[in-house]
């Protein structure tokens, strides 16, 4: 049962684990790491950290170097630099906090330099937990990577700088200042959003052969979204520092672009019609299609990988139980046969006609 | 809490298939409060010894018959069991 952010804040051990993720910055901590910090049990500390995120205080992100740990960190709205007591941060934040950027998750360039062609060391342990369910991507992605010249795509050559990114990594966060139009060689790359309850919802994700992030190259406006690698990725990232150079150099970049934003475009609407007019039923059923047959709207992006319940609702803008119950309604309806470790999709038009 | 059933101690699995799809344990959010230890009807969570705490929950990837009943049970959320979707005519061979 979640919890509100007074509830979350009126125990005393919470607000000291709260001053102490404030404190840590965008390094955080984990929950062993809390409770040596503090002098108090593991389990205790845990517990109490759940409740933190469930309250929308305080964030967890798998830590790059050990897929299996969490990272916590206080939500951005937990003004870290507040030395005075949680609550007077927590009150602060409570405003809206549209207008500031997000300083919790360092610009993508803080995170990826040390990454930038690196040996990707860290990332390849957890590779193998995620990365191998991975098949080559299908679905209608033809975005500024792939669609286009071979010319343009040649004069950009010189703009592109590569990174290597372990799964877990933010490479950005909704409000941040713009980063680059970034291009997925390979691996995944989820974006999505957040409300202030901490809930997410899953808008894309972005394969191998597609681009994502070309909005604020152009409006200059802050991030849209969060990006967040799924899969150990090869990215190119055609840096927005270099704005005006690049859009000189390479004129038809801008209509390269304008055919990525119409498809993006038609992504949104579809997304928008998903979400507004379907049950959530329907769009369970339309996640489970794109493994059949990949279409814009919820779950884009996502055929062909393995899938946890939890991310389904993160596409679904449901929870995981919600997800849960749903699917054995559409097992018992004779649309899908759940089996060991796999989704058997019984009746393609049956789902498709699903609401 | 005490725990009903402790399964033989989790054989190593070898990396591979049926670990990969094994459930996930996000160690650092389960409060190793023993639930799915004692609904896994496999028999596939064993009781693993860890340096920083009592024990930590260890899935058996190849005992596992991905039944969902550990990540229904956990009242943390911790586990995750991943699963792939296909179509009938590819599963019939
Ligand atoms: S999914 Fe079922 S069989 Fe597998 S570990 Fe969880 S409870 Fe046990
Ligand atoms: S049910 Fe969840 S919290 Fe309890 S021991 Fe298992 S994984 Fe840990």
């Amino acid at each position: 049962m979640a919890i509100d952010r007074f509830e979350a804040l009126a125990d005393s051990t919470r607000r000291q684990i709260l001053l102490a993720l404030a404190a840590s910055g965008l390094a955080g901590r984990t929950a062993g790491q809390l409770a040596r910090d503090l002098g108090r049990g593991r389990p205790l500390v845990s517990y109490h950290l759940a409740r933190l995120v469930e309250a929308g205080l305080a964030i967890a992100a798998r830590d790059p170097a050990d897929g299996r740990r969490r990272i916590y960190r206080a939500a951005s709205r937990v003004t870290a630099a507040s030395p005075g007591p949680a609550r007077q941060g927590v009150a602060d934040a409570s405003q809206p906090s549209r207008r500031h950027p997000r300083t919790l998750v360092p610009p993508a360039d803080a995170v990826l330099g040390t990454l930038a062609d690196g040996s990707g060391a860290a990332g390849s342990r957890a590779a193998g937990t995620r990365a191998a369910g991975t098949r080559a991507a299908g679905g209608p992605q033809p975005l500024l990577g792939s669609g286009l010249p071979p010319e343009t795509r040649a004069r950009l050559g010189g703009f592109l700088r590569g990174h290597r990114v372990p799964a877990g990594q933010l490479l950005f966060s909704q409000e941040d200042p713009p980063s680059g139009i970034w291009f997925v060689e390979s691996g995944a790359v989820r974006l999505y959003t957040s409300d202030a309850d901490g809930r997410e919802q899953t808008l894309q994700i972005a394969r191998a052969g597609s681009s994502f992030n070309e909005v604020p190259f152009f409006d200059l406006g802050p991030e849209p979204a969060t990006a967040q690698v799924l899969d150990d990725a090869q990215l190119m990232e055609l840096p927005i520092a270099r704005r005006d150079e690049i859009l000189r150099a390479v004129p038809d970049l801008s209509t390269a672009a304008a055919a990525s934003f119409a498809f993006r475009l038609r992504q949104a609407i579809a997304l928008v019609e998903d979400l507004s007019f379907r049950q959530v039923a329907g769009r369970v059923a339309r996640v489970l299609l794109q493994a059949v047959a990949p279409h814009p709207g919820v779950g884009a992006g996502s055929g062909g990988r393995l899938l946890t319940q939890r991310e389904i609702a993160e596409m679904v803008g449901s929870s995981r139980e919600v997800v849960a119950r749903t699917l054995r309604q559409l097992e018992r309806d004779g649309l899908i046969r759940v089996e060991r470790g796999r989704i058997v999709l019984l009746d393609r038009e049956g789902l498709a006609g699903h609401t | 809490m005490s725990l009903c059933r402790i399964p033989a101690a989790p054989t190593a699995v070898p990396p591979g298939d049926a670990q990969e799809r094994a459930p996930r344990v996000e160690l650092s959010v389960c409060t190793a409060c023993g639930l799915c230890v004692m609904v896994c009807p496999a028999g596939a969570v064993g009781i693993a010894f860890a340096a920083d705490r009592a024990w930590v929950p260890s899935i058996d990837g190849a005992r596992c018959i991905r039944c969902f009943d550990c990540e229904t049970a956990c009242p943390e959320g911790a586990i995750e069991v991943p699963f792939e979707i296909v179509e009938q005519e590819r599963t019939q061979s």
